[in-house]
């Protein structure tokens, strides 16, 4: 099973050192999108400071996969 | 398989129904009483083990331990020990290692419920329910008293202590229970994992007068993570953020707390819940509830 990374950049920057292996880059997209929720729950300011929450999510080789982005629009 | 007891006699087969998958490590370990010895009577699980101490006489704590000791089975990590839904099999406490309780619900999602550490029973559910609602795993090389049911109905009629001292078990272990709701619904992701950090480290050891310490910490990211209901990679994240702000470590399954104040700041951790200072206003009460029965 492939295993993602999850960083975050933005919001709160983190770089994900651990990952996790999930049955694929679906299972990957609603991770990230859970994460992402669980993140904001805490602290919802992380959509108002910078340019908002970001998650990019990295596959084993390094390759960037997809991103999740938390933005508020005025 | 065969297995051999301390006196040599061999014995054959998978011991309980409950327990049927096969690669499941389960003898008899009755030869190391000393070291449980050490356990139950107070080493790790600090409420337990005084009210263990205070409340039964030492002609009961001898037979109780006698049971511990001929009824320990060894599982190996992540072996199911119980299953919701079967028939309670046995009254359990932890001498080695740590049990989880847990449920899941059909898409797998996992919730543990609960950590048991030596010296402490598991589940008191055997003369009461039909069908146990919860199940039981072992978090890593796990050794645990089952006594049958038999055994244990003719325990509670030899020591009668013990009944007080199971009740003391439950009362406190309801208390946890309720530290862990308050968690999950209401602190957040760095208070979560700092407060379970906390508890753990004070059901071993107590709270320090001063600085920190050291303790057992044996779950891994992935089970912290199903114990606080965070995602791994949030845990991972606290974790980290633990270490950058109050410099605690989780390595070689141990967990490092160098100011434990600070930790349990962060955690808005109040020890209070784990009665941990009540050993002998617990057994005074317990004595004016149930009559003195000898004790000395």
């Amino acid at each position: 099973m492939p295993h993602y990374f999850f960083n975050t950049s933005n919001g709160s920057a983190h770089i994900d050192d651990a990952g996790m292996t999930l049955p694929d880059i679906d299972a990957a997209r609603r991770e990230a999108v859970r994460y992402g929720g669980s993140l904001l729950v805490d602290d919802p300011d992380m959509a108002m400071q910078d340019s908002g929450l970001r998650i990019d999510v990295i596959d084993s080789t390094g390759k960037r996969c997809f991103a999740v982005c938390v933005v508020i629009e005025r | 398989m065969a297995i051999t007891t301390a006196q040599g006699r061999a014995i054959g087969g998978s011991p309980k129904k409950s327990t049927s998958s096969a690669n499941l490590t389960c003898v008899n370990v009755s030869r190391r009483l000393t070291a449980h010895h050490a356990h139950m009577t107070g080493a790790y699980s600090v409420t337990f083990g005084g009210i263990l101490n205070r409340l039964l006489s030492p002609a009961e704590r001898v037979i109780w331990e006698a049971s511990l000791a001929r009824n320990a089975r060894e599982y190996a990590k992540g072996t199911d020990i119980a299953r919701e839904g079967e028939r309670p099999a046995a009254l359990r406490i932890v001498l080695s290692g740590w049990a989880q309780k847990y449920k899941q619900l059909p898409d797998g999602r996992r919730q543990i419920l609960a950590l048991v550490l030596p010296g402490q029973p598991c589940d008191l559910d055997l003369f009461t329910v039909m069908r146990t609602d919860h199940s039981l795993s072992a978090v890593r090389r796990l050794t645990i008293a089952e006594i049958g049911r038999q055994e244990a109905g003719s325990l509670l009629r030899q020591c009668p202590n013990l009944a007080q001292l199971l009740c003391w078990s439950e009362i406190a272990t309801a208390a946890i229970q309720r530290e862990w709701t308050i968690n999950i619904g209401q602190r957040n992701a760095i208070e979560r994992v700092a407060q379970l950090m906390c508890e753990i480290f004070a059901r071993q050891h107590g709270i320090p007068a001063s600085g920190g310490g050291e303790c057992d910490f044996l779950l891994t990211q992935w089970q912290l993570a199903d114990a606080t209901g965070l995602t791994q990679v949030h845990v991972n994240r606290t974790v980290q953020e633990l270490r950058r702000r109050s410099s605690v470590e989780l390595r070689n399954l141990r967990l490092f707390i160098p100011d434990f104040a600070e930790l349990a700041g962060i955690a808005a951790f109040n020890a209070n819940y784990l009665h941990l200072d009540e050993t002998d206003l617990a057994v005074d009460r317990a004595a004016a509830m149930f009559g003195k029965t000898e004790r000395e």
